[in-house]
């Protein structure tokens, strides 16, 4: 990816929506990458997952049954591509963010290697930094 | 990936991440579906033709077209350049709205000068590419 890529635009996920009609709810179950990047040849892999309960204290491990099946391919795939894996969990009104750098991740369990507590402005600041890097090409 | 409706997620991630950037570019990309067959890696992206309809349409015909005249190709050039790196096959899928006309697009071979310059391409209908979609997920290692 280069400094030339298109600004994201808001769509209505028409992509989702065909998926939708082919596998009805099982639409669900197909993995996809949220957003990836690429800084210096190594690829960051960036998993967005959207937390009910309130975020402090709060670990992927507290609702691993449920997520671990995509997270699990996304990790293989991420060790496919030799790069690293981030969960990206949010509250739905942006008051918080937990950011979570993948170690390891097994049917039992995922661990970390770093976990970063964000409000809003201090992930804006993470992320644009991080695709500031990607954009110096 | 969320507790709510998924069809909708997917929408109010793009919205944060847009609303994250503050309306810079971004320098990043997604991943339609992401399969796993006893072969490997499977990328795939759907590309909604609206102009044009899928069977007549090829993403070489938007390489240079897109925001600020720069074009899609950096889209391809990082799919593939994944692809490569994990060696995963990469497959665009052509559609639209109608649902009626599907191209399958295995992409063989492609480069910033040459474009997409080598590929298999299969024409479905809507039961054809329902059927060939399936057996992907059915194939797809859980």
């Amino acid at each position: 990816m280069s400094k030339e890529s298109k600004s994201i635009r808001k769509t209505d996920d028409s992509a989702m929506a065909l998926l939708h009609d082919i596998l009805g709810v099982n639409a669900t179950k197909v993995a996809d990458i949220d957003s990836y990047y690429r800084i210096k040849g190594t690829y960051i892999f960036l998993e967005f997952i959207k937390v009910s309960e309130p975020l402090e204290g709060y670990s992927p491990n507290n609702n691993w049954e449920m997520i671990q099946s995509e997270i699990l391919r996304l990790w293989e795939f991420t060790i496919k591509a030799e790069g690293s894996l981030w969960l990206i969990c949010f509250k739905e009104d942006r008051s918080a963010f937990r950011l979570f750098k993948v170690e390891s991740a097994t049917k039992e369990q995922v661990t970390f290697q770093k976990v970063n507590d964000f409000d809003f402005e201090e992930f804006k600041k993470w992320f644009q930094l991080l695709n500031a890097e990607v954009l110096k090409g | 990936m969320s507790d709510s409706n998924e069809l909708k997620f997917d929408d109010e991630i793009k919205a944060l991440i847009i609303e994250a950037l503050d309306g810079n570019k971004t320098g990043g990309g997604d991943i339609d579906a992401l399969f796993k067959t006893a072969d490997g890696f499977i990328l795939t992206e759907f590309l909604r033709c609206v102009t044009v309809r899928p069977f007549n349409s090829h993403p070489n015909r938007y390489w240079n077209y897109g925001m600020a005249k720069i074009g899609n190709k950096n889209k391809f050039l990082a799919l593939w350049n994944l692809a490569q790196k994990t060696n995963s096959k990469l497959i665009l899928i052509n559609y639209e709205d109608s649902r009626e006309q599907f191209k399958v697009i295995e992409v063989k071979g492609l480069s910033d000068s040459r474009q997409i310059y080598d590929e298999v391409s299969t024409n479905m209908n809507f039961e054809q590419f329902k059927a060939w979609f399936r057996d992907l997920v059915a194939k797809s290692e859980k």
